[in-house]
């Protein structure tokens, strides 16, 4: 895993009543380039330890002196986004890891087609920036709460005039994806839900998997607490109620590969070997989770959680 | 309105008997090589398919693959394009030493038609090129079989 890059929040603003977006800012030379669609872990100093969330980078791919993230304020959350909200003031220094993507623009598409609703339209705001450049063909189909989750919503109006189609309801996504021209690309970033609709529909309408992409907007969600051992080291954890199991083994020195901390990417992927799990993650088939967890997400759902570790 | 599937586009070297994966398609447009203005239908046909289209070929390799090769151009992916090669025919052979991508036989060996290096048809297989990988046989008489 990479080391952790220092920035400084260079700039703060409410983009909505929930929204606000940071500027982060180099402390020490510059920072690595990031491809459209990238995401930065945010290390944050929480009471249960350290917690670390991951937001899409909004800035320009282009412009690597600074990065920008916007963080939708959750109430039923672990504390993160109200850290970044309330605690987190121009000047301060924070972690980050360096930047990686999941969610990359198809380079040969024809056509993108964005659909994104409320802070899902993050990783679009870099993806936009460089389709622009790129002078590609590109729609963007934006889902919001007026007033409250419509981040960015002028400068995208002024921006993309036509291409931009706004909904303050779910839109017929069936419309949206039919008669398109081959090479065409869609791309989604929102909540599960919205995920599987357009999934059905696109599926429905015969696109092919490799054309639907998509992004959901998830990190590790509270639950009870519970036990883990060890079974290698001999171990005994306590993994805390608004603790993920990574960020326990973390806490406990433990080095285990990750990216996305939201139960897609598969890098932080572990053995079980006893104790009932809750599986939260959308990597893992039912079979594989029988051997298999995310501990990112997933967490024990009794007293005790053996791991091969 | 209630979206419509894009028509199957199958496309035959020749007109031949459909095998039954064809006779079951709904409504397939059906071109074939013999036509006339065959490569102005195929054209014209990929560039008014809609996303959701298949397209279905069947012929010797180097038919099928040349067709791959512009159905991918035009925007379809692998898992939207189903090959049948039903004739032993021809097959593409790309040369290592001038990079010319020709037709040949089952043969092993060839001379290039571009460079006259004297090939040895690997089965080394590019789905990009649609070709099988020439290498020159003999290095110490790479013309030795070119007779001009």
């Amino acid at each position: 895993m990479s080391a952790a890059l220092t920035v400084q929040v260079s700039a703060a603003r409410m983009l909505t009543p929930v929204v606000r977006e940071l500027t982060l800012s180099a402390c020490d030379g510059a920072l690595p380039g990031f491809s459209p669609g990238s995401h930065v872990q945010v290390h944050l100093p929480l009471a249960e330890g350290k917690v670390r969330n991951a937001y899409s980078l909004t800035s320009d791919p282009a412009h690597t002196q600074h990065y920008r993230i916007a963080v939708r304020l959750q109430d039923a959350s672990r504390g993160g986004s109200r850290y970044l909200h309330r605690q987190v003031q121009v000047g301060d220094t924070l972690q980050i890891s360096p930047p990686a993507n999941l969610f990359a623009p198809h380079g040969t598409a024809r056509l993108h087609i964005l659909i994104a609703a409320g802070i899902g339209i993050t990783p679009f705001m870099a993806y936009i920036a460089a389709l622009e450049q790129q002078q590609a063909a590109f729609e963007l189909h934006y889902l919001f709460r007026p007033g409250l989750s419509d981040a960015y919503l002028d400068e995208l109006q002024q921006r993309l005039g036509p291409r931009l189609h706004a909904y303050a309801s779910r839109p017929d996504l069936g419309r949206i994806l039919a008669d398109r021209p081959l090479g065409s690309h869609v791309y989604t970033c929102g909540p599960q839900a919205l995920l599987d609709a357009v999934e059905h529909h696109a599926t429905r309408l015969g696109w092919s998997p490799r054309h639907v992409h998509s992004e959901a907007f998830k990190g590790a969600q509270p639950g009870q607490p519970f036990d883990l051992h060890l079974l290698r080291s001999g171990q005994r954890l306590r993994v805390e109620a608004e603790q993920s199991l990574l960020e326990a083994l973390e806490h406990a020195g433990l080095q285990v590969p990750n990216l996305c901390r939201g139960g897609v990417c598969g890098q932080c992927i572990t053995r079980h070997q006893g104790g009932a799990i809750e599986h939260r993650d959308s990597f893992l088939s039912p079979a594989e989770q029988a051997e298999f967890l995310m501990p990112c997400v997933s967490r024990g759902n009794g007293p005790c959680v053996s791991l091969d570790l | 309105m209630t979206p419509t599937l894009s028509r199957p586009i199958v496309v035959m070297q020749s007109a031949t008997a459909c095998p039954p994966v064809i006779a079951e398609l709904d409504q397939p447009l059906l071109l074939n090589g013999d036509q006339p203005d065959f490569a102005r239908r195929l054209q014209q046909a990929l560039a008014s398919a809609t996303v959701g289209c298949r397209l279905y070929l069947l012929g010797d390799e180097a038919f099928a693959w040349r067709i791959h090769a512009e159905a991918r151009a035009a925007g379809l992916e692998d898992d939207e394009i189903s090959m049948t090669c039903t004739t032993s025919g021809l097959r593409q052979v790309y040369c290592a030493h001038c990079g010319l991508t020709q037709a040949a036989g089952p043969h092993a060996v060839l001379n290039c038609i571009g460079c006259h290096v004297g090939l040895e048809v690997r089965t080394h297989f590019s789905r990009r090129l649609g070709a099988y990988l020439g290498v020159c046989i003999n290095p110490d008489q790479p013309y030795a079989g070119f007779q001009p």
